[in-house]
């Protein structure tokens, strides 16, 4: 995922503190309230499937995915993922972002946690960090990551 | 020219191509039927002719080489100066597949292998330069064909336009989706309430649009069954069998993603019944058979399925032999056996790593098909059984939906979340209520069980192995409603909260990764938008780790030959959509089926839509759907049927008047 390929725009949005963002041309809409079916015995990071015009989205938990405890937001950012569609829950959606006036803000090995899995690269925006998300990485570690929980306790 | 480049053009001659050789194969299976039809014979000649010509214009100088050799050949059979045999055909086949073979090639490389067949050149232009048969007593035949040679001289009949095009099967899918989606918003829209003409329309168009598009994916069944005439011949010659082959209904039609899941298994089965079936001709005769052997290929829609029977006239499976073998490779255990029908005997052919062939041959291999056969009809929703009399041949019939994109399934809930069940997993609802719940179901040790018809059957509750809530050893709940399910050959009862209805479902893929939760099958959306979660039986049968009671073979089946059920004559009939019995006034008038029923001193006729068969059953009498007139389900052919309650409609029927 290369970040320039979207023009260098971004879409960013809040989860857990952070703020991410993925490239324009790789976010299909940004989704309200849309109701979603649990999907019982998958892991706690998947919050359910959803009908998109007839498409069987997956829903992605950023806050679960960040171990943050904070209740759920209400916007849905539906990102292609290879060929597939992923919904990624999030607090709420920001601005888009243009790059080129962004400069790399960093290494993102200084973050620590789970959110350094999730980071591909870290640009600096009006005095802020933005942080470029791997969306594979994230619907990988959401099935990955939390069954291991699941099958701790 | 250069083909990489024009790749269009050569992708129009390869489907052109592939058209005409696979009518080749038709035609010169059927010619050796019929040596003396000139009109087939031309027809073939054209066509050779026809593939040499556009190989040319294209400069496939080795097709083009290969083609005119073989037209050479096809040139004196017509002119009756050579005269045709197994061998000549044979020879004609072996170009057809040198054509093939270059197809494939330029397919993949846009260019030709380089082979330059010699040994088939050189096997044409010897038979090409073989000298003409006697022509003495042929003189009168051959005027007569002189006169048939004509036609083709003469200006063609006018051709009818074409009314076919050909569309992307990517595009046709998409079309699909739509209008399922399409569908969605009608009904969303007709729930919203209001009466208006356009809604009306609305409605209506989006139904004939559905039925249509659904019709764009259809194919008839002799897309699959055109291959096999050739595969019938090949063996036959190969194995020194005469082999007949026979196909009813192969205008049948059926979804393309079903016509391709059963390729394979039904040439399987084919290649089984040439191979195993049928005897040798000497056999034949000692048995006083005709010493060709009979192959019968039968396709027919029924009741939403597409049933297709291969049948032939051969040795039939001895069921003392297929023990014999099953205890040899130790698949089953003499006391397993003991007790076994002639039936279920035979039916010990599906078992995985099976093989009665006493000379493993190349044709049908070890005989391990037949469990991979049946798995991979299994697969899409279907079934096959077997009905073989020793001596006088076996007959396979398969059961196989008409799509897979739509299938029928039983909406239910569990844990305040709605699922579907797959009609092809369903066996039986039962559902009983108050003090008799702790009489039908019992906990042994922790595991739930459902008695039976003399037997216990494990219960597995839904929500319980989807972890949604936990359900103690020795719970006990108000009503007990179960689905009855099977999957690989294993039945056990589903547990739900509630059983909503019957409804035909668009299956959605779900995405990779939540097929690895191996419980879901897939998803489909409902009426109002939202999504449920397809269940996958077998799936979920293997979470719960079930120790399940292996389903009764067919006969034994619970139906009724347990104790006190009491097994009852029923008259099976199609009514209305739902199969729901219509409280309207009948619309009478013409040939209406109606059925004369009475009960006391009232008589009445119910208006049906089709009368369709007389069955016996057993089953619980208990009440389980919330309608007064609807007694309980039954399962007949793989489908739920509501039996209705006559003595209650009829006696509503009277407190109204």
């Amino acid at each position: 995922m290369n970040a320039a390929a979207g023009g260098g725009k971004l879409v960013t949005f809040w989860c857990g503190g952070h703020l991410f963002g993925v490239p324009v041309n790789h976010v299909q809409e940004v989704l309200r309230d849309h109701p979603k079916t649990p999907v019982p015995l998958a892991p706690v990071a998947i919050g359910g499937v959803m009908n998109l015009r007839g498409r069987i989205v997956m829903e992605v938990r950023m806050n679960s995915l960040l171990g943050s405890e904070e209740p759920d937001g209400d916007a849905s950012v539906i990102v292609r993922w290879e060929d597939e569609l992923a919904a990624l829950r999030v607090d709420r959606v920001g601005d888009v972002v243009e790059l080129n006036g962004a400069s790399p803000g960093g290494c993102r090995n200084e973050f620590r946690g789970r959110a350094r899995e999730l980071i591909r690269e870290v640009y600096e925006w009006n005095d802020r960090l933005v942080l470029l998300l791997d969306t594979g990485a994230a619907v990988e570690m959401a099935w990955k990551r939390s069954q291991a929980i699941d099958r701790g306790d | 020219m250069d083909l990489a480049q024009d790749r269009e053009i050569l992708d129009e001659f390869l489907v052109e191509t592939s058209t005409n050789l696979s009518q080749l194969d038709l035609d010169l299976v059927e010619l050796e039927q019929r040596p003396d039809d000139g009109e087939l014979m031309n027809r073939i000649f054209r066509t050779i002719h026809t593939v040499k010509g556009t190989c040319g214009f294209l400069g496939l100088s080795g097709m083009e080489q290969i083609s005119h050799v073989g037209e050479n050949v096809l040139n004196r059979l017509r002119n009756r100066e050579l005269r045709l045999n197994p061998m000549l055909v044979s020879l004609i086949l072996d170009l057809v597949d040198a054509l093939r073979v270059e197809s494939a090639s330029l397919q993949t490389t846009s260019k030709e292998s380089g082979n330059g067949w010699e040994d088939l050149v050189a096997r044409l232009k010897q038979a090409e330069s073989m000298p003409a048969t006697a022509a003495g007593p042929e003189v009168a035949e051959s005027l007569a064909v002189l006169s048939t040679n004509q036609k083709p001289a003469a200006p063609p009949a006018p051709e009818a336009p074409d009314t076919t095009i050909r569309i992307d099967v990517g595009l046709a899918d998409k079309l699909v989706n739509l209008v399922g989606e399409l569908v969605l918003v009608r009904n969303q829209m007709l729930e919203s309430g209001g009466e208006s003409q356009a809604r009306q329309r609305l409605n209506l168009i989006t139904s004939e649009l559905q039925e249509s598009v659904m019709k764009t994916r259809m194919q008839p069944v002799s897309v699959v069954w055109n291959k096999l005439p050739r595969v019938v011949r090949d063996l036959g010659a190969q194995l020194g069998k005469q082999i007949q082959l026979v196909q009813e209904g192969s205008e049948t039609e059926m979804d393309r993603g079903v016509i391709e899941a059963i390729r394979d298994p039904l040439t399987h089965i084919v290649r089984n019944s040439c191979d195993h079936g049928l005897e040798r001709p000497e056999v034949r005769r000692e048995r006083g058979k005709p010493e060709a052997g009979t192959l019968r290929l039968k396709a027919y829609q029924e009741s939403g399925q597409v049933v297709i029977e291969v049948a032939d006239d051969g040795a039939g499976i001895n069921g003392e032999k297929v023990r014999n073998k099953a205890l040899e490779k130790g698949l089953v255990t003499p006391q397993q056996v003991a007790v076994m029908s002639e039936r279920q005997l035979q039916e010990l052919v599906f078992l995985p790593g099976f093989s009665t062939a006493d000379t493993v041959s190349s044709i049908s291999g070890r005989g391990v098909g037949m469990d991979v056969v049946r798995r991979n009809i299994q697969r899409i929703g279907g079934s096959i059984e077997l009905a073989s009399q020793t001596g006088a041949g076996t007959l396979l019939r398969i059961r196989i939906p008409l799509t897979l994109a739509i299938i029928p399934g039983l909406l239910v809930t569990a844990g305040g979340q709605r699922f579907v069940i797959p009609q092809a997993s369903l066996v039986d609802l039962v559902r009983a209520s108050g003090a008799q719940v702790p009489k039908v179901m019992q906990w042994v040790d922790d595991n739930p069980v459902f008695r039976r018809n003399g037997r216990l059957w494990p219960l597995l509750f839904l929500k319980q192995v989807l972890g949604m809530e936990a359900c103690d050893a020795g719970w006990c709940p108000e009503v007990l409603t179960a689905a009855f399910v099977e999957a690989k050959g294993r039945r056990f009862g589903l547990v739900v909260d509630a059983v909503q209805s019957m409804r035909e479902i668009v299956v959605k893929p779900l995405g990779r990764k939540a097929r690895g939760l191996n419980v879901y099958a897939g998803a489909t959306i409902l009426d109002d938008g939202n999504v449920a979660l397809i269940l996958d039986i077998a799936g979920l049968a293997q979470k719960a780790a079930l120790e399940c009671v292996e389903a009764p073979p067919e006969e034994t089946q619970a139906r009724g030959a347990g104790e006190g059920a009491a097994r009852r004559t029923m008259l099976l009939v199609e009514a209305g959509e739902y199969k729901v019995l219509s409280t309207e006034p009948a619309r009478l008038g013409g040939e209406l089926p109606a059925i004369v029923v009475s009960h006391g001193a009232m008589r009445a006729a119910l208006v049906v839509d089709r009368i369709r068969d007389i069955r016996s059953a057993g089953f619980s009498a208990e009440r389980q759907v919330n309608h007064p007139a609807i007694e309980c389900s039954a399962v007949f052919d793989g489908q739920v049927c509501d039996v209705l309650d006559l003595k209650s409609i009829l006696e509503e029927r009277k407190a109204a008047r």
